[in-house]
């Protein structure tokens, strides 16, 4: 059985292929990769040592293998946050400064197919960096605690984390004619669609009076993806680990529910419902997909002049072909 | 011949500046067109248009009878466009460079390597197969461009500016490559302001100022909507007397307007008479048993072609 490929994104494997060919071939990406792994792997050995000074029992193996994988979790998330902008927001704006966006944009690959494969050719090379660190995640399971599943989730987390920042760093680099400006609006972009939706609910939890159980809609948290991963570390943690900030206790008493006979026995709820752990994250991919869709719509629509959607306002009307009477 | 590019009152607004201002064209299937212009006078906003990258404020542009409003990516298919300005990757091999563009233009895979072998060979640079693009010379590097246009083997090139950048060698061997082109069936439409290099080249030119086409067709036949007459080179022998002698014949003949002496010996004679005036004159001379050794009409001269359009227009705003 074949696969067939949406027209719309023919070509796109032609940018994909030279942008990774161009990009592999210098000594920079390796340059880059040993870095980042010695770094990473730094950190690790100097987290594992400290661990593990004194012997281990079997149950403080497990914690130290737990830590050690919400950590190499973490700090990956954040440096797919940081990676994807940057290696996209200069991806079109710089084919602009270099005079080669010409060359591309008379050929007949659609705009969609351009900005995919830009963002496709940077997620392959985050692939890369992320793949290169899983054997690192993986010395948590020397210790025990932490499941294949677990790690699964984790990195569906970071992918979907990658191609939204990715996919916002290429909208950002359509939008903007120059590289520097469309760098720094895709940082600020990611920074506020990653942290703002958090800080906003803080502000807003912060501005509800003491004694009220009302909180702000925990639905703004499933942005933020330390969030997310935090939820799936959650699932890993066990013991009542909670990722969304716990509900408010109130000192107003609340009725006791229907159909409890002793009200004693079973004491009113105060606040809202805690979050199941293992229930935010997959909001999070779901958000993060969503803004990769937005932003790579936006992308394609800004690539060029010439290849803006039909919708778009401010099309001129086309000036009317003669009729076969003459008319 | 059929027009295979046809730009109708073609109009470019970049706020306040008008920069293609009700632009008609037609160029001719086969044929090699020169856009003839100062700098600004609309010749890259034009070949951008046709080429789909910039759109209208008004008028339409057809390539191949597809318009570049209602259907650019059909158009796209069907051109070839080389900017003036135009970079090239970096870590990237001629051969991938070539490659690269056939993919984007689905070129199946079985058809690439030939076809890349074929551009470059005729491009005359198949050894610089496996150099890198960004380490070649200028010059190589606008082959390489040119190449590039080609690989789907369109029917329309659209060449801003070509041979800017290049040295005199360079200019003849892309000139050479142009001819090859044009010969393989290709209509190249070609933007210069080097007049001179159009002049050698091109088969019909139109000359664009402000915006607008002044004068479009054949040089000659340009020269003989502007001119009144012509103007007509003769060389005599003998010496000074003789050649004085030969200057009042000429000058007391019907129709010739001047008759000056030129240093090198040569007559310049202004003529307003047609083809049959002309063999008339040189019949007169003959009779006159004058000992002339060259009677020629003066070659066209597309640079004092372009400055007389041009002064035309500006005497025409001014009145």
């Amino acid at each position: 059985m074949t696969v067939r490929r949406p027209p719309e994104l023919a070509g796109a494997s032609a940018i994909w292929i030279r942008e990774i060919r161009s990009r592999m071939r210098g000594k920079r990406a390796f340059v880059f990769l040993t870095f980042y792994l010695t770094v990473f792997a730094g950190l690790l050995w100097i987290g594992l040592r400290s661990a593990t000074e004194a012997p281990l029992s079997a149950l403080q193996a497990v914690s130290v293998g737990r830590d050690i994988y919400a950590a190499v979790v973490l700090i990956e998330t954040l440096v797919v946050l940081i990676l994807a902008p940057a290696y996209t927001a200069a991806s079109i704006s710089q084919e602009r400064e270099k005079g080669t966006f010409d060359l591309l944009a008379v050929t007949p690959i659609s705009s969609l197919a351009i900005v995919v494969g830009k963002l496709v050719s940077a997620l392959l090379f985050l692939a890369v960096v992320v793949g290169a660190s899983i054997p690192l995640a993986s010395v948590a399971f020397l210790f025990g605690g932490v499941g294949l599943d677990d790690i699964v989730r984790s990195y569906i987390v970071i992918v979907a984390v990658g191609i939204g920042a990715g996919a916002v760093g290429v909208a950002c680099s359509a939008v903007f004619r120059r590289s520097q400006p469309a760098t720094v609006a895709a940082f600020i972009a990611v920074a506020l669609i990653a942290g703002g939706s958090s800080v906003m609910w803080f502000s807003l939890e912060a501005r509800v009076p003491e004694g009220n159980t009302a909180a702000p809609p925990e639905a703004l948290l499933y942005l933020d993806p330390f969030v997310g991963q935090a939820d799936v570390l959650c699932l890993v943690m066990g013991n009542g680990c909670r990722a969304t900030p716990a509900p408010r206790a109130t000192d107003i008493p609340r009725p006791a529910p229907v159909g409890v006979a002793n009200p004693d026995a079973a004491p009113p709820p105060s606040g809202p419902a805690p979050t199941e752990p293992g229930s935010v994250w997959p909001w999070t991919v779901l958000a993060w997909v969503v803004v990769a869709v937005v932003a790579m719509l936006v992308a394609a629509d800004s690539v060029s002049p010439t290849r803006r959607f039909a919708w778009r306002p401010g099309r001129i009307a086309l000036p009317r072909r003669p009729s076969a009477s003459g008319e | 011949m059929t027009a295979i590019v046809r730009a109708t009152g073609l109009v470019k607004r970049y706020d306040t500046t008008v920069a293609v201002a009700g632009l008609d064209l037609e160029v001719a299937e086969g044929e090699i067109f020169g856009l003839v212009g100062p700098n600004g006078a609309g010749k890259t906003t034009t070949l951008r248009i046709l080429a789909t990258l910039l759109a209208p404020t008004a008028g339409d542009a057809e390539i191949a009878g597809i318009s570049v409003r209602r259907n650019p990516n059909a158009v796209r298919r069907v051109l070839g466009f080389m900017p003036d300005v135009f970079g090239v990757y970096d870590d990237m091999k001629v051969w991938e460079y070539l490659d690269f563009f056939a993919r984007c233009y689905g070129i199946a895979p079985a058809r690439r390597q030939q076809m890349i072998a074929d551009l470059l060979d005729l491009v005359d640079r198949g050894d610089r197969r496996d150099s890198y693009v960004q380490g070649v010379s200028r010059g190589m590097q606008q082959r390489l461009c040119l190449a590039h246009t080609l690989v789907h083997d369109p029917q329309v090139l659209l060449l801003d500016e070509p041979a800017s950048g290049l040295d005199p060698r360079a200019r003849v061997e892309l000139r050479e490559l142009l001819r090859e082109l044009r010969s393989l069936g290709k209509t190249i439409v070609i933007s210069s302001h080097i007049l001179p290099e159009l002049e050698e080249l091109c088969t019909s030119v139109a000359i664009v100022d402000r915006g607008q086409v002044l004068a479009q067709g054949r040089v000659a036949d340009i020269e003989r909507r502007l001119r009144v007459g012509a103007v007509l080179r003769v060389r005599v022998l003998g010496d000074q007397p003789a050649r004085e002698a030969a200057r009042a014949h000429f000058a007391a003949e019907p129709d010739v307007a001047s008759a000056t002496l030129l240093e090198d010996a040569t007559i310049e004679i202004g003529f307003r008479g047609d083809d049959a005036g002309t063999a008339r004159l040189l019949a007169s001379a003959i009779r006159a048993d004058l000992p002339i050794v060259s009677f020629a009409r003066a070659a066209s001269d597309l640079e004092e072609l372009f400055l007389q359009v041009t002064a035309r227009e500006a005497a025409g705003r001014v009145a």
